[in-house]
């Protein structure tokens, strides 16, 4: 699947497309959990248009999986262009609904793991979504940019917290 | 349930094509980020542009000029717009690459608002009252060599009085701009940082 990344230089265009259209699920999921949903849309596009602006400079040497996580988390979490005012809305408007709540008994996967992502900083939430992709420790130290230690003490904490809130 | 047990519901996502990507769009996003990035590079060398005109304009206009005062009138002219443009062009410089790790595009970001938000706090320093100094001392220095005395006449003194309500309006307008744009902005990234580093940025 990544291969035709590697050489590059056979084609830009069609090869961003290749690569567009085989993450785009994972892309929208990513921007799901950091974007407000009338925001998705424009996250998504925010996105691509940085993975294809930085193409050239992935040499193939990492999974791509890893270079998309680390493309798209900095365009969701350190992108200026969201509007202070924005930010202070949805801050308001999180106090006044309260914390996330956890998902009820007999709910299905699919709603749990809405409900856990929720609750988690945008961090840990990051750390989840690469856990549950199967990226290392390693992987995920290399889109982040701290210890594989500290990523498997947070993977940890995470699967405790999971287990207090879910167990059966 | 165990956490591993999201694993399947999470691919499921992942993989599912519940839209068809709009690429049409992201090539439109692309023609415009490409014809941003080709407008930048004008804006940027625009001010260099403008200096070097500066500079070459007075340099004519001055040519005749045999007193010592004119030619300070026009060197702190020169030396100012040269310092505001360097003082300019080292605050705009690109942000840091995406494809860096979340930790250093973050450290990045938070140097470069921290210097904007410095540039824009000290905006008094840099520009406001370096200009007024240069002001005075350039039409000090026309109105003594056409009348013999540096004191300025009634016209010099009400624009001296509009510079300085101008002055005050654009220092009032940074400070706002801190506040509301860039404050703000600043301590969501350093709260990220914090929260990403933990413990081990700590220790280090």
């Amino acid at each position: 699947m990544d291969q035709s990344l590697k050489t590059r230089e056979e084609g830009g265009p069609i090869q961003f497309e290749k690569l567009a259209r085989e993450h785009l699920g994972r892309i929208r999921r990513i921007a799901r959990r950091y974007a407000d949903a009338g925001a998705v849309d424009d996250l998504v596009q925010d996105i691509l248009v940085r993975l294809w602006r930085s193409l050239p400079s992935f040499r193939g040497e990492a999974k791509i999986e890893t270079w998309v996580y680390r493309v798209a988390l900095n365009a969701a979490m350190t992108s200026v262009k969201d509007s202070v005012r924005a930010r202070e809305l949805r801050a308001s408007l999180t106090e006044k609904s309260g914390p996330p709540q956890s998902a009820p008994p007999g709910s299905s996967a699919a709603d749990v793991l809405t409900s856990f992502m929720a609750e988690l900083g945008q961090i840990d939430a990051s750390i989840l979504m690469m856990y549950l992709d199967g990226l290392t420790a390693a992987e995920m130290s290399s889109v982040l940019g701290i210890s594989d230690n500290a990523i498997n003490v947070r993977i940890n904490r995470l699967k405790q917290k999971f287990s207090e809130t879910y167990i059966d | 349930m165990t956490l591993d047990d999201l694993k399947a519901p999470w691919m499921a996502e992942v993989l599912a094509a519940d839209r068809a990507p709009s690429l049409d769009d992201v090539r439109a996003e692309i023609a415009r980020v490409r014809r941003d990035t080709r407008m930048r590079d004008t804006w940027l060398i625009l001010p260099l542009v403008a200096v070097a005109g500066l500079a070459a304009f007075f340099n004519w206009w001055a040519r005749d000029a045999v007193s010592l005062q004119s030619r300070v009138g026009v060197l702190s002219i020169v030396v100012l717009a040269v310092v505001v443009t360097f003082v300019l062009l080292n605050a705009r410089r690109a942000i840091a690459p995406d494809e860096w790790t979340l930790r250093a595009r973050l450290e990045r970001e938070i140097e470069r608002l921290s210097k904007q938000v410095s540039l824009l706090l000290n905006v008094g320093y840099w520009l406001l009252l370096p200009m007024f100094l240069v002001i005075v001392i350039s039409s000090g220095m026309g109105q003594y060599e056409r009348t013999g005395s540096y004191l300025p006449g009634a016209m010099g003194w009400k624009l001296l009085g509009a510079y300085v309500v101008i002055a005050v309006l654009a220092y009032w307008l940074c400070r706002r701009e801190v506040t509301r744009r860039y404050a703000p902005l600043l301590d969501r990234l350093k709260e990220l940082h914090s929260d990403l580093v933990g413990r081990e940025g700590r220790r280090g």
